[in-house]
């Protein structure tokens, strides 16, 4: 009783949350009183997420619940596991039927649009590929790989696949992927370039030419949040920097701004600490060096390209990097407009099937 | 409003309460009643008018009924007037639907049925004033002329949407008077606790497998998913309803009423009969004394018994819902009910408790996938777990969730028995101080874990944000 008292007193008077960074999303505000709200029933759903949103100590009960889930030997919640070493690793959900064809369509489309351009097309694997021997026993986490050759076999031989799940699984060891968020690190993302390079014809630079730094050592990610498990060991996030400098110009090109480093350092300071790559996504990004080293590149891609990109700098003098969730422009004429001879869609398979917008390379 | 949320658990609640306790014993029900329209028309702002008008119908009719009880014809038409009354709002918004549905496959016509949403709680309350009406015109209880005492024996919120179905004889004397005691106030709050912890803590996360092998296409379904599937499904509904009762009780027992008994743990019945003894206490008792008690009940001869077995196992099924499947749940356990009234019974009591426990659990498993699956669905669903059309026994996804499951499913399994119950009253009752402390500190943590479950129920994280 004492309990529920306290509760009931407790909400009017700890001030309303507009956001829950643990969340990552708005929380629902005391909705507007309507007679015809009332009567359709909106105002009492709407009432009962705002109370719940509100509720007092929120996060505390919900760390309260996966640790009881736990106890109960539950080692998956809302879709992400509980793997070993402290790993959490997202499932893949198996596409619906014809989402691959869909896709290929599409990028073929973008292929006859622009002849005579070479183009490379890497489909990462996540955690839950790579790391299948980190799952909890018999955990379906979805078959990663028979997709990926899937839209290999569909690819026309115009398009390059560049394979790098065999590299990455050979640096299983090592930490190629965060541990409590969806992405590979940096040194993941290094694999993947050697393997970019043998297709592309370039010679990539050696381990040995980087500076590792690391910058953060608490790093909670996405799937952190998102299966609501405490007590998991923070990631921390480190930078291959280059020993040999160059400088660069990045222009965000819808937000107007410029800046010359291709981390964006404060991010460090927010909950979602991998947008210290290139900032998080942006519709367009143009990246150019000072010293003038090689052609011009396009890149079509998800977050998992802002950690390899970096790599890329040092082999062309421009790279455009299009993120088709926010750009609304034409790829075709972007690509004709800057004379752009090599173009990379880079996607981890999850959002390769998940995401609609690459459906926009469509060309009509 | 449900009592396992929030805004009922932290904010309806304990206003109500405290309102209610302020309140000088006359304006009691009153407080009820007003409460229980509030909590009614959170969830249904335009159906509790239906149910206001359900009231006042039946309250007149219980006037006139005892206006005229010397002259038997007047009360006799006016039983019948409410009767049909009742029962032709239950059919309209229950069962036109189901019914048109029928006639247009039937006749290959297509009138247009409206869509109207299930009144919530309308086949409790219809069939508690039913109850009341006839057991005025039998003068087994005396009329109730208070239209607020009246009101509060049909609104009463903690029984109001989920039973149990209470008779108004069982309740008519504490509607005028009560006695309230902090033991019962403290009685009643265990109650609920333990129905909130049955629902939020038992039967939402068992649930939740449930619905990820009912999302399963049936061709891609083993034998071992469907089976664990139907059995997650077994406890849950079980947890659900009977911690909806539960909680009705308690909060009665707050109220200061005393409200019957729903379920007796009826996963331990070694046959169907005991099972519907033990399931939906407040249910079955309705069906006998005002149906199949009434049609003769069995001093009539075999053939009458038949019939009116027949018709209470109909309508059992019908209560439940319309459409055919439950139709179909409900002869299907009135065959085994009569089956064993004719003969099984008395092998069952002689052969040794594990087969009967058995026997009578897969009539009740199997009885589930009648009971929440169309009965195209179900009829391939009950093959799958026969091994017919099924994907094989057993894969990644089954051993995947019965290993991550085997602790909670063993937990559901002692709960569902009376064991846990008697430690706790084991403990209560030995009047050692500590074991006591230990026992409120075990409520208070069942309490406790059911709020975050109820609040996590509500976590959403969004996380694809220019991810």
């Amino acid at each position: 009783m004492l309990f529920v008292g306290t509760i009931a007193v407790l909400h009017p008077a700890l001030p309303d949350r507009s956001f829950s960074d643990s969340e990552n999303r708005v929380l629902e505000a005391l909705p507007p009183f309507s007679l015809s709200s009332l009567l359709s029933g909106k105002f009492a759903s709407r009432y009962e997420k705002y109370v719940a949103d509100q509720f007092a100590f929120r996060d505390v009960w919900i760390g309260l619940k996966t640790d009881a889930d736990r106890a109960m030997g539950r080692t998956d919640s809302n879709g992400v596991y509980l793997g070993k070493d402290g790993y959490l690793i997202a499932a893949f959900a198996p596409p619906a039927e014809g989402e691959a064809e869909e896709k290929v369509a599409a990028i073929h489309s973008f292929d006859r649009a622009t002849p005579g351009v070479r183009k490379y097309m890497m489909l990462a694997p996540t955690a839950a590929a790579v790391h299948r021997d980190k799952l909890p026993a018999f955990a379906p986490a979805g078959d990663e790989l028979a997709y990926m050759e899937r839209i290999r076999k569909l690819l026309s031989p115009n398009i390059r696949f560049v394979d790098v799940y065999p590299a990455l699984y050979a640096e299983r060891e090592r930490p190629v992927y965060y541990k409590t968020d969806h992405h590979w690190t940096m040194q993941g993302a290094y694999a993947a370039y050697r393997e970019l390079c043998k297709e592309m014809g370039m010679i990539p630079k050696d381990e040995e030419d980087f500076r590792v730094r690391q910058v953060t050592n608490a790093f909670y990610g996405s799937l952190y949040s998102k299966s609501g498990f405490r007590h998991m060991q923070p990631d921390s996030i480190s930078l291959y920097l280059p020993k040999e400098k160059t400088d660069y110009t990045v222009e965000y090109a819808d937000e107007g701004h410029t800046t010359h480093s291709l981390y964006a350092m404060e991010r460090l300071e927010r909950k979602d600490k991998y947008q210290v790559f290139l900032g998080g996504n942006y519709a367009l990004i143009r990246i150019m060096a000072s010293r003038p080293t090689g052609g011009k590149l396009l890149v079509v891609k998800d977050s998992y390209a802002n950690s390899l990109i970096p790599f890329l700098t040092g082999h062309f003098s421009e790279i455009y990097i299009v993120d088709l969730r926010y750009f609304d422009g034409s790829l075709t004429r972007l690509v004709e407009q800057h004379d752009i001879r090599d173009v990379l869609i880079v996607y981890n398979i999850h959002t390769f099937f998940e995401d609609p917008s690459i459906k926009y390379l469509k060309e009509e | 409003m449900v009592f396992s949320s929030l805004i009922f658990l932290f904010q309806f609640f304990p206003a109500t309460l405290l309102v209610y306790y302020l309140s000088p014993n006359r304006l009691r029900n009153a407080v009820l009643v007003a409460a229980s329209l509030a909590f009614y028309a959170w969830g249904e702002p335009v159906y509790v008018f239906l149910m206001i008008f359900s009231i006042l119908f039946d309250y007149a009719n219980g006037l006139l009924i005892d206006k005229y009880r010397h002259r038997k014809s007047i009360a006799r038409t006016v039983l019948i007037f409410s009767l049909l009354g009742n029962a032709a709002v239950l059919g309209f918004f229950k069962y036109a639907g189901f019914l048109i549905d029928n006639i247009n496959r039937l006749f290959h016509v297509h009138i247009q049925a409206a869509e109207l949403p299930l009144p919530i709680g309308i086949s409790f309350y219809t069939f508690q004033t039913m109850s009341y009406i006839v057991d005025v015109y039998r003068g087994s209880v005396p009329v109730q002329k208070n239209i607020v005492a009246f009101g509060a024996y049909v609104t009463m919120f903690p029984q109001l949407v989920a039973g149990p179905i209470v008779k108004y004889g069982d309740i008519a004397a504490q509607l005028a008077s009560r006695r309230m005691t902090l033991e019962k106030f403290g009685e009643g709050a265990e109650w609920f606790i333990r129905g909130l912890a049955k629902k939020a803590l038992l039967a939402n996360p068992i649930g939740s497998l449930w619905m990820s092998v009912k999302s399963t296409p049936t061709e891609e379904l083993t034998a071992g998913y469907a089976w664990l599937g139907i059995i997650a499904f077994t406890f849950q509904i079980y947890f659900d309803f009977s911690g909806y009762s539960d909680m009705a009780r308690g909060l009665g027992k707050m109220f200061g009423f005393e409200l019957p008994v729903n379920f007796n743990y009826p996963y331990i019945s070694r046959s169907v009969t005991e099972f519907w003894r033990r399931w939906h206490i407040t249910l079955g008792s309705w069906f006998r004394e005002y149906i199949y008690i009434p049609l003769g009940g069995n001093r009539r001869g075999l053939r009458i018994q038949f019939r009116n077995l027949l018709a209470v196992w109909l309508l059992t099924g019908l209560w439940h819902g319309a459409s055919w499947n439950f139709i179909v749940w409900g002869l299907y356990f009135g065959f085994f009910v009569t089956v064993e009234k004719l003969a099984l019974l008395k092998w069952l009591q002689r052969v040794p408790a594990p087969v009967s426990h058995i026997y009578t659990m897969l009539v009740v498993i199997v009885g589930w996938v009648l009971f929440e699956m169309d009965l195209g669905t179900a009829g391939s669903f009950i093959g799958v777990m026969l091994g017919f059309g099924a994907h094989g026994w057993t894969d990644d996804r089954t051993l995947y969730a019965l290993s991550t499951n085997a602790i909670p499913l063993a937990a559901l399994a002692l709960c569902a028995t009376p064991l846990p119950r008697k430690a706790f009253m084991h403990l209560a009752q030995k009047g050692k101080r500590g074991d006591a402390i230990a026992v409120s500190a075990a409520y208070g943590m069942l309490l406790a874990l059911s709020t975050a479950y109820l609040v996590t129920a509500t976590y959403n994280p969004f996380l694809y944000f220019r991810f």
